[in-house]
């Protein structure tokens, strides 16, 4: 797309900005990208955020076994390979890392960065339902989380800078949502890997370049009329899509299947809600990550709320079959599979389960499955 | 019923009337047959002290226990299970509720009866049904949520009215329950907690947000309890379940007093049995514990006496964090390799500092749990009390055993041990495995593992 | 004083006899299902070779998987300590030992005596040892003993990332499907082995005095891989795969010290 060649551009970049902005005294703050942590409040400290969602490399993940047990999920276990092996340059940036934790999973990961990364982390406790003191315990977190990043910065952060930046954010988000919500057409103006990628891109870009970007970019495909092969109309979802892991999208994409939309819990920035800050913006912040967005498979009681979620994407993007991709290990989102397969069937909705550990190894047998998925759907 | 399998559980005089009749209904659903009794009698002959009245009364509280699950619902009362490791003051509480209730961590239940007595063997139809229905196969999930949702798919314990899902330390345990709802419609009570904390101030930091928050969980479970099982959880009746367990506690203190001993008295196998049959939160535990413990402290304050034991005197020492339902695996091997084992994780270790008081009964309890526990609270809390433990009991050594699908506890082993080797300056193993899973273990690695341990703690001392 | 060491591991038996402080002899044999049988084989070999009777020996000690599966030895050592021991008599400065055998990977470390101070070893998979080399050799129809020169020849080491052997199977087949080189894989199959064992081993820091031993020790280019992947030099003994029984065969030497007088068959 001629639009995001300028995007490209400024990704090339990016690393070498960011440094000289550290050079000139901006904090850089990382994270773990788990939908948890309200990017909204770095921005209002005069800091930046990077997104910590590299995946898809063996490597790390080997490495990581001289700091954690065997048995965890694939991602989590990653990060430490990524920061230790000094592979992604960009894990090497941040001040201060803030790790939302989730599950025991991503605690896993927040334990291997304090004891062997080198940097200061942050925890957010993110509890694991909406009930009531659930939501004052985030707020609570959220409260503690702005204390300290004020203290990096030496910047306050005053209600009036938040509720710009939550604007700014609210941009954002929207126009990623434009976007996707044009894959409902029968002839989707952009494949699902493209918006991925669009996605990644937009956690680690200077915003204002992606705003103007998606801005133009939307522009353009409203207008354009180009017919694009239809292929089988796929719902991809799971635990995390980092940014890397391209192999699943990769062979769908192959096999002719047409990625309509996709729900992932980390890796990807989630666009569905804004945030309405008209009264107090941190009680806003709090009701959107937490209250708005659709639980994750590690919420007590997931079920109920995400299945409906997912069925009416189904729905609303005319999905011809589910993918769904979970790391290895884990289990939360492993047993939901399980049980959204049976809730699945009664529809007769075809549903394809796969799991990664980021070995090339599994690309044969991946696609495969994966072939012989789609073919079935097209055969119809 | 075998007469001397009636003995070897402690059942006799009275209760023989009431229970034999039971416990042939229980067996038989279990499909226990006379072949099977056989080869328990062997079993816990060999693993455990049976010469030991206390031990058989032990053994007795957990049979009877789970006689009183399989049964529960054909006895027409109202079924809860707790998870396991248990919330032990709310479900004490509710496995004293009524005589109508029944409620206990039934895989608990289950696995620490069926492995030991039976053998592993006679769980592995439970796992692999359970590895049908969602729960990853092998060592991927854990086996005491295998046990929960296999043991009821497979008709063996009956389908509760109430699953009281404790996930302040586990993801998998409200997952299992999901597929159970999925399954059969049974209500879910949840107790949640978060792992904000890396632990560096444990046990000062406890941060009271996070009080607050657990407290809050245990309180709406105790409500649902009280609402669906329809009888009232009341702040008295917990306050009650608090300090009944906590007689319990001090009935065990001579006992743990007397393993420091040398020689050390009793096998570890015994002394995980007890803890496991007594501190389980189930109602046989909390009402015939205390005598069962006042009979053994009688009697290994004899074998005290007698300069008895497991392991010759003047052993060396070392502390093991925890061992398979079925110890033999395990405890036997390394107390046949001449090492005591004096404790395990589960004993107190006493804590610097002054605990917070709390007028709430349900602050009381998560503050409590997160300073019993390291691991409750965080990584490196867990790291904290293990060296406080080794310290404490004057350890030559330290044997980690690790419950692989456990990602509370399997993590970090490395680092406890890099820490322990350095800061108390005793060589620490590292023995992976599971609970109930003995499918995969590999018994020839583990005896090497533990013999070259064994030749570097003899060394030193 | 005349003793023996036997070391019977899932892939071979191995027996060394010692006279006071000297090797008289040796013998490697493989294991074919029956732990005892073979023990007994490559010890009555041995002495047949040493020109002595098992009755002339003072001692026998066993290590390896089977050591408990021997009756006439008179005591069983655990592997690690055997290893040790062996290692130290041959090569004095050694502190890191690396064992590579046919089921099992070790790393020991070892202070001057000789004294195992901290050892680590494979979890349960096969990967990472010797049984992986044996697939990958049939996968790719070369001899095992081809397989160190032939990847010495490796111009462009092809990296296999499998942590799984049966995924490995399939990883080099479709590898060599695509044309990579024999040379190539095998340089790849090597490092994996490298990595998989240095990353056991890396709470340990390899420093100089690593010593490399086992049946796969024979191989140069698993040796080469070890070298490259934790950055310090390997000495591999002449017969890297006989230091089990020969730590054996010394402790047994020792053991038979301490009581002498005392009838063997005591212990």
């Amino acid at each position: 797309m001629e639009m995001t060649k300028g995007l490209l551009a400024h990704l090339d970049t990016r690393l070498s900005e960011l440094r000289q902005q550290k050079e000139r005294g901006t904090k850089i703050v990382g994270y773990t990208p788990t939908a948890y942590m309200p990017e909204e409040l770095v921005y209002a400290s005069g800091a930046l955020p990077i997104a910590l969602d590299r995946g898809g490399d063996i490597e790390p993940v080997l490495a990581s076994t001289s700091y954690l047990g065997r048995v965890l999920d694939t991602f989590c276990r990653a990060q430490i390979g990524y920061r230790v092996m000094h592979q992604e340059p960009l894990y090497q940036i941040p001040d201060l890392v803030i790790v939302p934790v989730t599950d025991l999973h991503v605690r896993g990961l927040a334990d291997s960065w304090d004891f062997f990364a080198g940097v200061e982390v942050f925890r957010l406790g993110v509890p694991h339902s909406k009930v009531g003191h659930a939501f004052q315990h985030y707020l609570a977190g959220l409260n503690l989380l702005k204390e300290r990043l004020e203290k990096l910065t030496g910047l306050e952060i005053t209600e009036k800078r938040l509720r710009e930046e939550i604007a700014l954010s609210n941009s954002l988000r929207g126009l990623l949502r434009e976007i996707s919500l044009m894959r409902k057409s029968e002839n989707p103006p952009i494949s699902g890997k493209e918006f991925i990628r669009l996605s990644h891109d937009s956690l680690h870009a200077d915003r204002h370049v992606m705003i103007k970007a998606l801005k133009s970019l939307r522009d353009e495909l409203q207008v354009n009329k180009t017919i694009r092969p239809k292929g089988a109309r796929i719902l991809l979802t799971g635990s995390t899509l980092a940014w890397g892991d391209d192999k699943v999208v990769d062979l769908l994409e192959t096999a002719g299947a047409s990625i309509v939309v996709e729900e992932f819990c980390e890796g990807l920035r989630t666009y569905w809600e804004d945030v309405n800050a008209d009264d107090d913006p941190m009680k806003a912040l709090a009701d959107s990550y937490l209250m708005k967005r659709v639980p994750c498979a590690f919420f007590r009681g997931s079920p109920e709320e995400r299945f409906d979620f997912l069925l009416r994407l189904v729905k609303d993007f005319n999905v011809d079959g589910v993918v769904w991709y979970s790391l290895m290990y884990r289990e939360t989102y492993g047993i939901e599979s399980h049980i959204f397969h049976k809730v699945l069937e009664k529809t007769n909705m075809p549903m394809l389960i796969v799991n990664s550990e980021y070995s090339p190894a599994e690309t044969g047998h991946l696609r495969t499955r994966i072939e012989t998925f789609i073919q079935t759907i097209e055969r119809g | 019923m075998d007469p001397e399998f009636l003995n070897l559980i402690g059942i006799e005089g009275e209760e023989l009337n009431k229970e034999v009749p039971r416990l042939e209904k229980a067996f038989g659903i279990l499909k226990i047959v006379p072949k099977d009794i056989d080869r328990a009698k062997e079993r816990v002959s060999r693993i455990f002290s049976m010469e030991l009245r206390g031990m058989r009364k032990i053994w007795g509280i957990a049979v009877k226990e789970l006689v009183d699950l399989i049964l529960a619902k054909e006895e027409g009362k109202k079924v809860a299970y707790g998870s396991y490791p248990p919330l032990s003051e709310l479900l004490v509480a509710g496995s004293l509720a009524s005589d109508d209730i029944y409620c206990s961590p039934a895989e608990a239940v289950i696995d620490m009866v069926l492995s030991p007595m039976f053998g592993p063997d006679k769980v592995v139809p439970i796992l692999e049904t359970a590895e049908r229905h969602g729960l990853a196969p092998n060592l991927a999930a854990c086996s005491f949520l295998k046990t929960r949702l296999g043991a009821i798919v497979n008709g063996i314990v009956p389908i509760p009215d109430l699953l009281l899902s404790f996930c302040f330390l586990c993801d998998q345990t409200p997952k299992t329950d999901e597929v159970l709802h999925d399954l059969y419609g049974i209500p879910v009570a949840y107790v949640d907690n978060i792992f904000e904390d890396n632990g560096y101030g444990w046990p000062e930091d406890i941060s009271q947000e996070r009080v607050e928050y657990f407290a809050n969980e245990i309180r709406c479970c105790a409500e649902k309890f009280s609402q669906v099982m329809e009888h009232e959880l009341t702040e008295e009746k917990v306050r009650e379940a608090v300090a009944l367990n906590a007689n319990v506690f001090r009935a065990a203190a001579d006992l743990r007093e007397f393993m420091k001993a040398d020689p050390v008295p009793l096998s570890q196998s015994d002394f995980m049995m007890i803890s496991r049959a007594v501190y389980s939160a189930t109602r046989r535990g909390s009402l015939e514990g205390i005598e069962a413990l006042a009979i053994l402290s009688e009697e290994v304050k004899k074998r005290i006496n007698q300069g008895v034991g497991p392991v010759a005197k003047g052993a060396p020492r070392v502390l093991l964090t925890n061992a398979p339902m079925d110890p033999s695996p395990l405890v036997t091997v390394i107390e046949g390799l001449g090492l005591a084992i004096p404790a395990t994780s589960l004993a107190s270790a006493p804590i610097k500092g002054t605990p917070r008081a709390y007028d709430s009964i349900w602050e009381h309890i998560a503050y409590t749990l997160m300073r019993r526990r390291g691991a409750y609270h965080s990584s490196w809390g867990w790291i904290l009390q293990l060296k406080e433990l080794a310290s404490v009991w004057n350890v030559d050594g330290l044997i980690i055993f690790v419950h692989l699908p456990c990602r509370q506890y399997e993590l970090f082993p490395l680092k406890a041990k890099e820490v322990i080797e350095k800061e108390i300056g005793i060589p620490v193993v590292i023995i992976e495995g599971d609970f109930v899973d003995l499918r995969d273990y590999n018994a020839q690695q583990t005896r090497t593992r533990l013999e070259t341990f064994a030749e570097l703690v003899k060394r030193r001392k | 004083m005349r003793v023996a060491g036997i070391d019977v591991g899932a892939g071979t038996a191995k027996t060394v006899i010692l006279e006071d402080e000297e090797i008289v002899s040796w013998k490697v044999m493989p294991v074919q299902g029956n732990v005892a049988q073979a023990a007994e084989q490559v010890t009555h070999e041995a002495l047949e070779k040493a020109g002595i009777s098992l009755e002339a020996l003072d001692c026998i000690v066993s290590t390896g998987y089977g050591r408990d599966a021997i009756p006439f030895a008179h005591r069983a050592i655990s592997e690690i300590i055997c290893h040790a021991i062996g290692v130290h008599f041959l090569i004095p400065s050694a502190r890191i030992i690396i064992d590579i055998g046919a089921q099992d990977s070790k790393v020991m470390r070892v202070n001057q005596d000789g004294k195992v101070i901290d050892f680590a070893m494979n979890d349960k998979c096969a990967a990472g040892t010797g049984r992986f080399l044996e697939v990958m050799a049939q996968v790719l129809g070369v001899s095992l003993e081809e397989m160190g020169s032939l990847s010495m020849t490796s111009k462009n080491l092809c990296s296999i990332s499998s942590t799984c052997t049966v995924f490995a199977e399939t990883e080099v087949i479709s590898l060599r499907a695509e044309g990579k080189h024999i040379e190539d894989l095998i340089a790849g199959i090597h490092r994996a082995i490298a990595i998989r064992v240095v990353t056991m081993g890396s709470h340990m820091k390899f420093n100089h005095g690593t010593v490399f031993t086992g049946g796969v020790a024979k191989n140069v280019g698993v040796k080469n891989a070890l070298e490259k992947t934790s950055g310090v030099e390997i000495i591999v003994p002449t017969e890297p795969q006989i230091t089990g029984a020969l730590g054996a065969a010394l402790a047994a030497r020792e053991a038979c010290k301490k009581h002498s007088g005392s009838a063997m068959e005591d212990m």
